[in-house]
């Protein structure tokens, strides 16, 4: 694993180098990876009820030609990636269409994950970084 | 068993204290240049006993390690290897083996010397692989030696 000490003296809060390190290993970025969310998964992460209103506004955006019938098909096996743009598109179209407009967010949070800002961070690795940064060589 | 004349034994030189002044080592990071003082291989020994001195303030992991590694220095004319990092170990010596209490800890290992010309300077470094951090004032102890005939 390569060790960017660089964009950790970069980052570095200062003070103490314990409470540094804390600090810095509870820091977490918003990825959007992909998510394929089907209706039980809905149900799972959003609320029942969201995935019933969404069964149903697939159902009349599928009667209303505005999407394919194999959406159904994918919702109720795999699953579609929430993350893909034209996905949250045509979820955002059924909006008042059979789901309202905060459930379409929730839905769409759900694609959004949160994971450590410095993945495999040791507090040595800071302790280094700001010794090679005193040193001038980062 | 009596060891015979002229069976290979071991012959060992005067231990030397590299004094320290060594600050605290951070789980993950390396020892920096003064944290050991510098040791030079006036006998040109091929190898040596090296025991660490160290201790925590908390336990360390079970069955971790201190891993060793050296900067030859003057290797060509006065240019040195540089120092290791995580991404540029270098010269790796060897590991001790460190026990999961905060007691003083003395381990002691058998090291190969790469000796790049005669009375090779040494620098030592340590990397801190136990999870936890090695109180300041930790200490190595090298005792060079070599093999030859039993008298």
């Amino acid at each position: 694993m390569h060790v960017d000490y660089k964009l950790y003296a970069d980052n570095d809060p200062g003070g103490d180098l314990t409470q540094a390190f804390r600090a810095m290993s509870l820091e977490t970025v918003a990825t959007t990876p992909i998510m394929r969310l089907n209706y039980i998964k809905v149900a799972d992460k959003v609320d029942f009820g969201t995935a019933v209103n969404l069964g149903e506004a697939i159902e009349q955006a599928i009667v209303d030609k505005l999407v394919p019938s194999w959406i159904r098909t994918a919702m109720e096996s795999s699953g579609l990636d929430i993350n893909n743009q034209q996905v949250q598109s045509t979820l955002s179209a059924m909006v008042n269409k059979g789901i309202t407009e905060k459930q379409k967010d929730l839905i769409i949070a759900v694609g959004k994950v949160e994971v450590p800002k410095y993945p495999g961070l040791k507090e040595g690795y800071l302790q280094n970084a700001r010794q090679m940064r005193i040193k001038g060589t980062i | 068993m009596a060891i015979t004349t002229d069976a290979a034994i071991e012959f060992f030189g005067t231990e030397d204290d590299l004094e320290s002044s060594a600050a605290t080592v951070a789980d993950g990071a390396f020892s920096v240049v003064g944290d050991l003082t510098a040791w030079t291989n006036d006998d040109d020994a091929p190898m040596a006993s090296v025991a660490l001195e160290f201790d925590y303030a908390t336990n360390p992991d079970a069955n971790s390690s201190i891993s060793l590694f050296a900067a030859l220095q003057n290797i060509e004319s006065t240019n040195d290897q540089i120092p290791p990092t995580a991404n540029f170990l270098h010269t790796y010596l060897g590991a001790f083996p460190v026990d999961a209490n905060t007691t003083i800890q003395y381990v002691a290992i058998d090291i190969n010397l790469p000796n790049n010309y005669t009375s090779q300077l040494y620098h030592f470094f340590i990397q801190n692989n136990t999870g936890q951090t090695i109180q300041a004032s930790w200490t190595m102890h090298v005792t060079p030696k070599t093999i030859g005939p039993h008298a």
